[in-house]
């Protein structure tokens, strides 16, 4: 009950901002991938062969993957990042800017418990805006038959590996703003190692190292998190 | 029963003495009756605005001054003019209350006979008050 | 014997290197209201704040309705009421929306009633967002938070800064209201001398982080004195007398500001000391901070007399 108090209450706070990405999301993605099928890209189209176990997932490569729905990716990538900053940015910078910790912390649940509804508000503003749109795209695209060639789950996947590394450039960020280290020693740690991570999942081999990568960050930075919001003084 | 008492905490007297002094004025005055019943302590405090312990230490002050008794469960009430003849222990408060008050005159500066005059003047008010403007 | 709502242990917090408050030690009981008093920066949110494990104590410990301040209960923090400073809420939400969050808290406690009253008698509007309301406004919404879920330790932040006298006398009688109720108690913090004067049982004052007094209002009323001496040529140079707060000369006059002595000693003190005459001063909760506070020694701002 006061769990789902708490989420409510994010998801209302952040309503805005969603709301925001995913028209802007949606917009440009439909607009990608409308002149995608529209205007069919030959020099693309030739140089592609099919998707092998070692292509990677990597940016650069993922620029030269064939319209119309891998064009979405980039769009994918970099609402996810600018959500996860954002999310971290309302959830956690605007308290201290309003001064209403006070307010929050003082409730009949224990302080872990305020963390998770944030988390979770965030997990299911991932989901809701940016994750539903993608598999609504992707099963579009597969379902038309719009693609000039079969549509691997693969690409699915690669898109919500975006929308992971969303989610961890949020816990970087969140727990940057959560730290009461001042700003000019490690209070940014959190958010730079989120960086390092995008990066890193970028380029690796495998989809397996890539999710193993993500998962690693998203533990250290979400225990660290919940360490550092327990222990902080407000 | 339209008491009112006025409080007003920046004066300088503790309040509970500012509610004292008006009550025991009112019943000096006649406006209060033996056998009148004063606002509870809850009503008091809650139209004052101030805690009902201040209220209720008023209440004792009066009472062991015996001008008002409390009935448990009742209430408190104006005692009737047997209860306030005072016996020799009030009347020796009485007294010693009356020399703080004069010694003070004297500080002031004042002769025995303003402060004789001054007793006389405003013993005045009192005393025709009780007298003609009882109510009830 | 008494339960104790609110105790501190030797409770001091530093910032760094400086001193917020020193070692305080406090025993508030069951059903009393307590006015907690200091001077700007004196340390009562750090005091607060230190209570309601907001923050971390650099020594001592505190203990809320028998529950450490640091490790205090979902089921603690719910039976106590906090009305933080500047009544900071979530600006973006409405009355309503505020309404279902914090009831969400009160299982079972929250009175629908007292909080529908009380917006209807505030007259506030229930489907606008915070941030359009005024301080005053703000103020009304954060006690009818607090006081709907009927909490037993009621502890407020300094609840009437800034506000209009007519919303300072609507959280007093909103104090009177709970404490009226069995088992409540009231810790709040105030520079309003004269509504602590009003509502307060207790008086706690800090001064610079530490404790100066801790006692039943009616004691420090009865305590703090100051008295006017008259000398006929000047006053002695020295002036000894136990529990002298505060010293002044003008010419020919003493005013000096006494704690704990009673009327007899201080008649004693003018005999001994040869004054002609003295006077003691009526004073209100007030003056008494005032004088009580002051650092001893101090000279007036501005100088409008010659002396």
């Amino acid at each position: 009950m006061r769990f789902i108090a708490l989420v409510k209450n994010q998801l209302q706070e952040i309503l805005g901002g969603l709301i925001v990405v995913v028209i802007v999301f949606t917009f440009l993605s439909g607009f990608i991938l409308w002149s995608g099928i529209r205007h069919p890209d030959p020099y693309h189209y030739s140089e592609y062969s099919g998707i092998t176990p070692g292509n990677t997932v990597s940016f650069y490569t993922l620029l030269q993957r064939p319209k119309p729905l891998w064009g979405v990716g980039p769009v994918l990538l970099v609402s996810a990042v600018i959500l996860g900053a954002m999310l971290a940015s309302q959830q956690f910078a605007e308290q201290q800017k309003r001064r209403t910790w006070a307010f929050t912390i003082h409730r009949s649940v224990s302080r872990s418990t305020i963390l998770w509804a944030r988390f979770s508000a965030a997990v299911i503003a991932f989901i809701l805006c940016l994750g539903v749109m993608w598999t609504m795209f992707y099963l579009y695209v597969s379902a038309m038959g719009a693609s000039p060639c079969p549509l691997p789950v693969r690409v699915l996947i690669e898109g919500w590996i975006f929308i992971l590394l969303g989610l961890v450039i949020y816990f970087g960020a969140a727990l940057s703003e959560v730290s009461a280290k001042k700003k000019y020693t490690t209070k940014y740690f959190g958010a730079v190692f989120a960086g390092m991570i995008l990066v890193l999942a970028l380029v690796q081999l495998s989809l397996t190292l890539c999710f193993a990568v993500i998962a690693l960050a998203l533990v250290i930075l979400v225990s660290d998190t919940m360490d550092t919001f327990l222990s902080r003084e407000f | 029963m339209a008491l009112w008492v006025q409080i007003s905490p920046g004066s300088g007297d503790p309040i509970y003495v500012q509610i004292v002094e008006q009550i025991g004025e009112a019943i000096a005055m006649g406006e209060l009756a033996a056998g009148d019943k004063l606002p509870s302590v809850r009503k008091l405090a809650a139209k004052l605005v101030i805690n009902p312990n201040t209220v209720v230490r008023a209440y004792r002050v009066l009472e062991q001054a015996g001008l008002v008794n409390t009935k448990t469960g009742s209430g408190t009430f104006i005692g009737g003019p047997k209860l306030r003849s005072g016996d020799e222990a009030d009347i020796n408060i009485l007294a010693e209350r009356m020399d703080t008050l004069l010694a003070q005159g004297l500080n002031l500066g004042l002769e025995a006979r303003d402060l004789i005059a001054m007793f006389k003047g405003r013993i005045g008010r009192f005393v025709n008050k009780k007298t003609s403007g009882k109510k009830k | 014997m008494t339960e104790m709502v609110l105790e501190t242990d030797g409770l001091t917090k530093y910032y760094g290197n400086k001193l917020a408050l020193d070692h305080l030690d406090l025993k508030i009981p069951q059903g009393c209201i307590c006015g907690f008093v200091g001077r700007n920066g004196a340390g009562k949110t750090t005091a607060i704040k230190l209570m309601l494990g907001l923050l971390k104590p650099t020594a001592g410990s505190s203990r809320l309705l028998g529950c450490d301040s640091q490790e205090l209960t979902a089921e603690s923090r719910q039976r106590i009421g906090y009305v933080t400073e500047g009544h900071r809420l979530f600006n973006w939400m409405t009355i309503n929306e505020l309404e279902q969050f914090q009831r969400a808290f009160f299982p079972g406690q929250w009175d629908d009633q007292l909080f529908a009253d009380m917006i209807e008698y505030f007259s506030l509007p229930k489907n606008k967002k915070i941030k359009h309301f005024s301080n005053g406004q703000r103020a009304q919404v954060s006690l009818a938070l607090t006081l709907a879920p009927n909490p037993e330790l009621l502890v407020m932040d300094d609840p009437t800064l800034g506000l209009d006298a007519a919303i300072r006398r609507q959280f007093l009688e909103g104090m009177i209201e709970l404490i009226m109720r069995r088992n409540r108690t009231v810790f709040f913090s105030s520079h309003i001398l004269g509504d602590v004067e009003r509502v307060a049982d207790i008086i706690v004052v800090i001064d610079q982080g530490i404790l100066r007094a801790n006692c039943s209002l009616e004691r420090f009323r009865a305590a703090v004195k100051k008295v006017i001496f008259s000398f006929k040529d000047s006053a002695p140079p020295k002036v000894d007398i136990d529990g002298l707060l505060n010293c002044k000369r003008s010419k020919g006059e003493l005013e000096l500001t006494l704690v704990g002595i009673d009327d007899e000693k201080i008649a004693e003190w003018a005999q001994s000391a040869g004054a002609e005459k003295y006077r003691i001063v009526k004073m209100n909760l007030e003056d008494q901070f005032i004088e009580f506070t002051a650092s001893s020694g101090r000279r007036r701002l501005f100088k409008w007399e010659r002396t």
